[in-house]
């Protein structure tokens, strides 16, 4: 009888030894320095760029805004009566261009293009550019006139989170 | 004089960077524009002058730069055909609503804006 008692005694406590089991006391120790270990923290935006920044993984740029800056270039019709209307006209098509470009710049540039071959030969070749949009807050920065030609820098300032916001596509 | 609100609008045709339609309209604004009214450049107007559309129509190219930086929408096509190029470029300020104060020589025109 004893022996039985004795080796069921054993087999109870090897069990215990095999299955992890501990007092109730010294589990809730383990749980609490379980517990301790763990942080919650909440990183934002601000902590990635600072840690980027630290660590000299790239280059951000802190600029608030974005200048776009563009060059029209216009020139005087033939058929003028005096060199101010001539001035006056070159003027208009080099703020047209201005624009022109600060939308491709802004909004890209629709290219088709065709070519056609025939016996082993290039027949026909035709590019197509489109740009269209609306421009607002373009700046003129300078205007010259020189040797015909009619030159206008233009400007857009434009924060970086807006710019993101509108043209990231 | 002055006080009163016009409109502005302005289109520019250009083909191979060569103006070929060119048109600035002012005219009177047959409503009034609730808003802000933003001051945006000043003209001379030391010569004697009728009325306030006449002086501003007799400036137009001068008022039509003031307002460069408002919207303009444009439309721009290009075209490269073996050793041949053409280009076209259109134009349009949207219309803008302003008016003008007189003060001694100068003219000060304000943008209204919603």
């Amino acid at each position: 009888m004893n022996r039985w008692i004795v080796s069921l005694i054993t087999s109870m406590s090897l069990l215990m030894f095999f299955s992890g089991c501990v007092p109730s006391s010294q589990s809730s120790s383990v749980t609490q320095t379980h517990e301790e270990r763990v942080v919650i923290q909440k990183v934002d935006k601000e902590d990635i760029r600072e840690v980027m920044r630290e660590e000299k993984l790239l280059f951000i740029n802190n600029a608030p805004e974005r200048v776009f800056s563009v060059m029209g270039e216009g020139i005087a019709p033939q058929n003028t009566i005096s060199p101010a209307q001539a001035l006056a006209l070159a003027k208009r098509a080099a703020l047209a261009d201005a624009y022109r470009q600060m939308g491709a710049k802004l909004y890209g540039v629709r290219i088709s293009a065709k070519d056609t071959v025939q016996d082993a030969a290039l027949k026909d070749s035709r590019i197509v550019a489109q740009v269209d949009g609306v421009i607002k807050n373009a700046t003129i920065t300078d205007l010259s006139f020189q040797d015909g030609l009619y030159r206008v820098n233009m400007e857009l300032k434009m924060s970086e989170e807006r710019w993101k916001e509108i043209f990231s596509y | 004089m002055g006080g009163d609100e016009f409109i502005l609008t302005a289109r520019t045709y250009t083909k191979d960077s060569v103006l070929v339609y060119d048109e600035i309209s002012i005219s009177p604004s047959m409503s009034k524009k609730d808003g802000v009214k933003l001051k945006k450049c000043e003209l001379l107007a030391d010569e004697d002058f009728t009325d306030t559309l006449t002086f501003l129509n007799e400036r137009k190219n001068e008022v039509a730069l003031c307002f460069a930086d408002e919207s303009v929408r444009f439309h721009d096509f290009e075209e490269h055909k073996l050793n041949r190029s053409f280009s076209q470029t259109d134009a349009t300020l949207l219309p803008v609503h302003f008016t003008v104060e007189f003060k001694e020589d100068l003219a000060t025109l304000f943008i209204l804006k919603r």
